[in-house]
């Protein structure tokens, strides 16, 4: 000890029993207060420790949804129809902006003035609105608002440099995301269907096959700080589950069949003025598979709630307001309405192959069965008249599908009977669905005569023989056209050929599925035989196309159902008729123009997109000599080649030179060289520089014969190309033009006309 | 009052040799040396852990910071506990009216001081850091009342000669820290001050007097008047309070996350370092929450292990203070073992919500470089008392 201290007697002082009793006390107490907090820790950490583990979990993992992508709808060639291209989700987390750094940005001074700044900068660079905007960034206790969804590459790296620019990375985040492209357009958009805005099918084959095509999608679990940063990834805090990307499409349909088909009827329902919009199908009658399906109007999927008809928008648009919204709901609804598969009609005329077929088959009748028609048929105590005033006479069946006569199929049918009729009618597939892999498939059931009713009234008997009173859907009724064209066997149509997993691998292949067979080759070759005789030469003849053997037949059906005289014009039939390859519908319902027999409207529809569809499709035509008279060639090229070699080129391609100028060398052609024209048509050789300028005057062929007009065109000094009409040219008027009257052209160019038969009319 | 008085029985002599071999190798007490260290290592361990992520945050990226002050401070502070476990003890006497005296102007200086956030807590000495003048009142009074009680102690049990003069000083102290406000500085005094008057020897039923006094004090002020609504309010209902609103860095926000990361360790804990709340949801796990921490990251064994550590520690605190050579050096020694008793007690009834929030540090694991420093000086002083207590008994 250094010192002793002062206060010595202290020191003598040692510490008494009553202190270190008490002391004892005071180390109990502590010691329980102590125990007490220590089983209070035990309950805290080990009864209810999950429970706070897990609240504590949910606030240091941000769980983000990583979307799968969506698979590919592609063509039968592999034509992307329906892709999915990456887009972001901008998202905000108004809690972080109290920990933004003000000092960064100059001129800023407050929360609230930030949140302005925000919202004003923002809303501008995205174009969005500003106040909602500012009341999102008011929303402190949240961390995840979506300020923008589907924002395309180059908006969000605009935004990522805004944000960086004004140090906000704490306050905004993006989020990869997926939004659907129809690269098409309004291109098969009946069948295609479109997505919601989370990227769901809500339409067409995008419903049908949404499970397919939505993939499953992914998570990222990550670790965060309190202040919602993301934690270094080596802590091993995140984990990561891949979205499965979708599986693809690829379709039975092709891209440029549907292409050409929906350009046609689209003309047509414009032409025709059809109001209650038209449908085309196009079937492959050896696997069943569609190869192109197309409702006009449709709409632009990649804007499905735009009213895509003006007329209809405009229509709306003048409702009083509270009815709008309803108005415009069921325009969508109807826009979006697959009418090949989603609406029923009544079939007229052209159902008259299946009573033949029924008929046929059954042994009620052969090809030369013939009635008498003498205008109109009583039956059950009704008169029912015949489209051909004066009747047809004595015909056979051949003679009675090429006219199209009631009477003889009224009669034919009651032979048959009801049971024979029903059973073809069941058996064709009129009486269920067809089964194509689609949502939207409508039931006819209720909308035919069934068996009972067919036998106990005559009448209905006779008139569905002919095609009224029974509906159908335009798929049933292609699908059971297929099964004449290919021997007689029901396919179950299908859209979808094969389905494909990200990698390309095929998941799924689609087989041809034979329902049945419905009638014996022989009989399906007799009825084709029939149909081509219509097309080719008989009251069918407005779908004939050169080179190919068209069987089809039309149809103009009364709508009985609906106020006002209305109609609709169909044709079915399929080609070539000697190996039959495609089955094409047309069905223009509710036309207003002046003819609107199927035969007339309906028939040179198939007609174009035959012409189009049938060398695409790789057919090879086979020419009559009739036919080759009249067949188009390919000009030549003579430019710059010395006059009298152009000539000799120009005369051995069939076609005839006509000289402007005196030079010896060929300055310009025209129609310049590759051009299809008319053969013996006419190719104008231009000599010299002053005569190039030189123009001659399209004359007004309408009404005009094809004779009367062939000859307009070559004194005006023009090529005509003849269009909608096959051999037998009479009977026939132009009722159009590819360029109009009175316009200044080159001599030598060509003019697209288009006829019409005058005598469409195919009674019912 | 023969201080030398030896044992009769020369066995219980012999063995009493035996003990002192065991235990006081170094002429003080090496158990309470060696506990204390533990204790010691294990903090500074744990504050690593718990602060390295605030250290990043708010001090440029050095995760390092707090643990290289706190390394720093920690030796300065055990050399200053050896140097303070050579120093008699009873110079202490001189000083103890000029310590407590010194204590009130800090803290009357500190209440004249600017205000930071609204209170008057720290004083700033540039160059050299801060430190809370309520740190250096709990020494003032420990010191002062072992000074008061041993030289009084005969008249101790008196109202006037014991009592008063104690709860006078008491009063002073306690007021100028609840002034500042500081309730759980004020809380920890009036305990401390409690303590050392009843093991002093002041009859009981002023005590209980004056703890029911306390106690209706409390009572009227939360019940009646209304005063520390919230605080009651989070810790009755925690998560209601928390959903009501989770935004701010509010009192329920603390007690919350308090609850998520003690919760979070379960039984064995998440390992060391691999606490996630931590990560800038837990406020202060460098400081008052720093058990907290612990907790989750080595599990409710681990952190019983520390508790009892602690226990270890005060029971070797008390049994030094009974076994004092004199009264002066076991009240000196009961009070400053007890203050860490109470403080610890505190701290661990705030984090686990076992009473409402009060800031309260741990000893020897809260980031603080002069309290440790003061701490470890204080706990030199003990071992200071139990050294002249086996050179005593030598």
């Amino acid at each position: 000890m250094a010192k002793k201290p002062k206060t010595d007697q202290v020191v003598t002082n040692k510490p008494s029993r009553r202190m270190n009793l008490r002391n004892y006390i005071v180390l109990c107490i502590m010691l329980l207060l102590a125990l007490a907090i220590v089983v209070h820790m035990a309950i805290i950490q080990l009864v209810q420790g999950d429970d706070w583990l897990a609240r504590a979990r949910s606030q240091q993992m941000s769980d983000n949804v990583v979307a799968a992508k969506r698979g590919t709808i592609y063509d039968a060639n592999m034509e992307p129809l329906a892709i999915s291209a990456d887009v972001w989700r901008l998202i905000m987390s108004p809690k972080n902006i109290e920990d933004v750094n003000l000092e960064k940005l100059p001129g800023i001074d407050s929360q609230e003035e930030l949140r302005g700044y925000i919202a004003d900068q923002l809303s501008a660079l995205l174009e969005i609105d500003r106040e909602k905007l500012f009341n999102q960034t008011g929303k402190t206790n949240s961390q995840y608002e979506v300020v923008k969804t589907r924002v395309e590459y180059r908006q969000k790296e605009e935004f990522i440099t805004w944000v960086t620019e004004n140090g906000l990375a704490g306050v905004f985040r993006i989020i990869p995301d997926y939004k659907r492209y129809y690269p098409q357009g309004v291109l098969l958009s009946n069948v295609l269907g479109f997505t919601g805005t989370d990227n769901n099918g809500l339409e067409g084959l995008e419903a049908a096959y949404d499970s397919v095509l939505s993939g499953v999608p992914g998570r990222i679990v990550t670790a965060q700080n309190g202040w919602g940063d993301e934690m270094p990834t080596q802590m091993e805090y995140s984990k990561v589950v891949d979205a499965e990307d979708g599986n693809s499409l690829v379709l039975s349909i092709d891209q440029t069949v549907q292409m050409y088909a929906e350009k046609y009827l689209e003309e047509a329902v414009r032409e025709t003025g059809t109001t209650n919009r038209g449908t085309i199908l196009i079937q492959n009658v050896k696997t069943g598979g569609i190869l192109a399906m197309a409702t006009k109007g449709d709409y632009d999927p990649n804007n499905p709630f735009v009213i895509a008809d003006q007329a209809v928008a405009d229509a709306i648009a003048q409702l009083p307001e509270e009815e709008q919204a309803a108005a415009r709901t069921t325009a969508l609804q109807q826009q979006w309405k697959n009418k090949a598969v989603s609406e029923t009609y009544e079939p007229g005329s052209v159902f008259k192959v299946f009573t033949a077929s029924a008929a046929l088959e059954e042994g009620v009748g052969t090809l030369q069965t013939s009635y008498n028609c003498p205008g109109y048929y009583k039956v059950g105590g009704w008169t029912i008249r015949c489209h051909k005033a004066g009747g047809h006479g004595t015909l056979d069946m051949p003679g009675a599908i090429s006219g199209s006569c009631n009477p003889y199929f009224m009669q034919i049918g009651l032979k048959m009977g009801a049971h024979n009729f029903f059973k073809y009618f069941t058996a064709f597939g009129f009486t269920e669905k067809t089964g194509i892999d689609m949502t939207g498939e409508t039931s006819n059931a209720g909308l035919y005569h069934s068996e009972k009713t067919l036998s106990n009234t005559v009448a209905s008997l006779a008139t569905a023989a002919f095609g009224q009173t029974n509906k159908v859907t335009p798929i049933q009724m292609i699908n059971a056209i297929s099964a004449i064209a290919n021997g007689g066997e029901l396919l179950t149509p299908y859209v979808v050929q094969q389905i494909l997993d990200e990698n390309g691998n095929v998941v799924e292949n689609t087989e041809r599925t034979v329902r049945r067979q419905v009638i014996s080759k022989e009989t399906a070759a007799k009825v084709s035989d029939m149909m081509k005789a219509a097309v080719n030469g008989g009251g069918c003849k407005g779908a004939y196309v050169a080179g190919y053997r068209v069987a089809g037949k039309t149809g103009t059906s009364e709508k009985r159902d609906i106020e006002g005289n209305e109609v609709v014009a169909s044709f079915a039939g399929f080609a070539p008729a000697d190996d039959p390859q495609v089955a094409i519908l047309i069905l223009l319902d509710q036309p207003q123009s002046a003819i609107r027999f199927g035969g007339t409207i309906a028939a040179p529809v198939a007609q174009k997109v035959l012409s189009e569809v049938l060398p695409y499709l790789g057919v090879e035509p086979k020419y009559t000599d009739a036919e080759l008279v009249k067949l188009s060639t390919t000009t030549p090229a003579v430019t710059d080649k010395p006059l009298t070699a152009a000539q000799a080129a120009i005369t051995n391609a069939g076609l005839s030179a006509r000289v402007v100028g005196k030079g010896e060398t060929v300055l310009k052609q025209v129609p310049e060289a590759g051009q299809s024209v008319p053969r013996g048509g006419l190719v104008v050789l231009y000599t010299d520089e002053n005569s190039i300028e030189r123009t001659v005057t399209v004359p007004n062929f309408m009404n005009m014969s094809v004779a009367a007009a062939n000859m307009a065109a070559t004194n005006a000094g023009l090529n005509i190309k003849v269009s909608g009409v096959g051999l037998d040219s009479g009977q026939t008027i132009a009722n159009k033009q590819s360029i109009a009257p009175g316009t200044a052209v080159p001599p030598g160019t060509t003019v697209t006309v288009s006829f019409l038969y005058k005598d469409g009319a195919d009674g019912g | 009052m023969s201080v030398l008085s030896m044992p009769a029985d020369p066995s219980a002599n012999i063995r009493k040799r035996r003990r002192k071999l065991l235990y006081t190798a170094a002429g003080f007490d090496i158990p309470f040396l060696l506990i204390l260290l533990a204790i010691l290592v294990i903090g500074l361990i744990s504050l690593y852990s718990a602060g390295y992520v605030y250290s990043f945050y708010w001090n440029d990226g050095d995760s390092f910071y707090f643990i290289k002050k706190q390394l720093l401070f920690a030796a300065i502070g055990i050399a200053a506990m050896f140097a303070a476990s050579f120093v008699d003890y009873h110079h202490w006497h001189r000083f103890a009216w000029l310590v407590w005296v010194g204590s009130i102007i800090l803290l009357g200086v500190v209440l004249l001081l600017p205000a930071e956030s609204g209170i008057h807590r720290w004083i700033r000495i540039p160059g050299i850091g801060q430190f809370q003048p309520s740190e250096v009142a709990k020494f003032a009074l420990v010191l002062l009342f072992a000074h008061l009680i041993s030289l009084n102690y005969k008249r101790i049990q008196t109202f006037t000669g014991g009592f008063l003069p104690l709860l006078l000083i008491l009063g002073v102290t306690c007021g100028l820290v609840f002034l500042e406000p500081h309730l759980s500085g004020t809380m920890l005094l009036c305990l401390l001050g409690l303590v050392l008057m009843f093991v002093g020897g002041c009859r009981v039923r002023y005590l209980l007097g004056l703890v029911a006094l306390g106690v209706l004090v409390v009572f009227v002020a939360i019940f009646v008047l209304g005063y520390e609504q919230e605080r009651i309010d989070v810790w009755l209902n925690p998560l209601e309070v928390y959903n009501r609103d989770y935004t701010g860095r509010s009192q329920a926000w603390q007690t919350v996350q308090s609850l998520y990361t003690i919760g979070s360790g379960g039984l064995l804990g998440q390992g060391l370092g691999n606490s996630r709340q931590k990560h800038l949801f837990l406020p202060e796990p460098q400081n008052d929450f720093i058990f907290a921490v612990v907790c989750e990251e080595i599990g409710f064994i681990g952190a019983l292990f520390i508790l009892l550590l602690f226990a270890l520690l005060i029971w070797r605190g008390f049994v030094i203070a009974m076994n004092a050579s004199d009264k002066f050096g076991s009240i000196f020694a009961l009070g400053l073992t007890a203050q860490i008793g109470i403080q610890v007690i505190l701290n661990i009834a705030v984090v686990t919500n076992s009473m409402p929030n009060t800031g309260i540090s741990l000893p020897f694991f809260s980031y603080g470089g002069t309290s440790l420093v003061m701490l470890l000086a204080q706990m030199g002083i003990v071992l200071s008392i139990s050294r002249q207590a086996n050179l005593k008994k030598n």
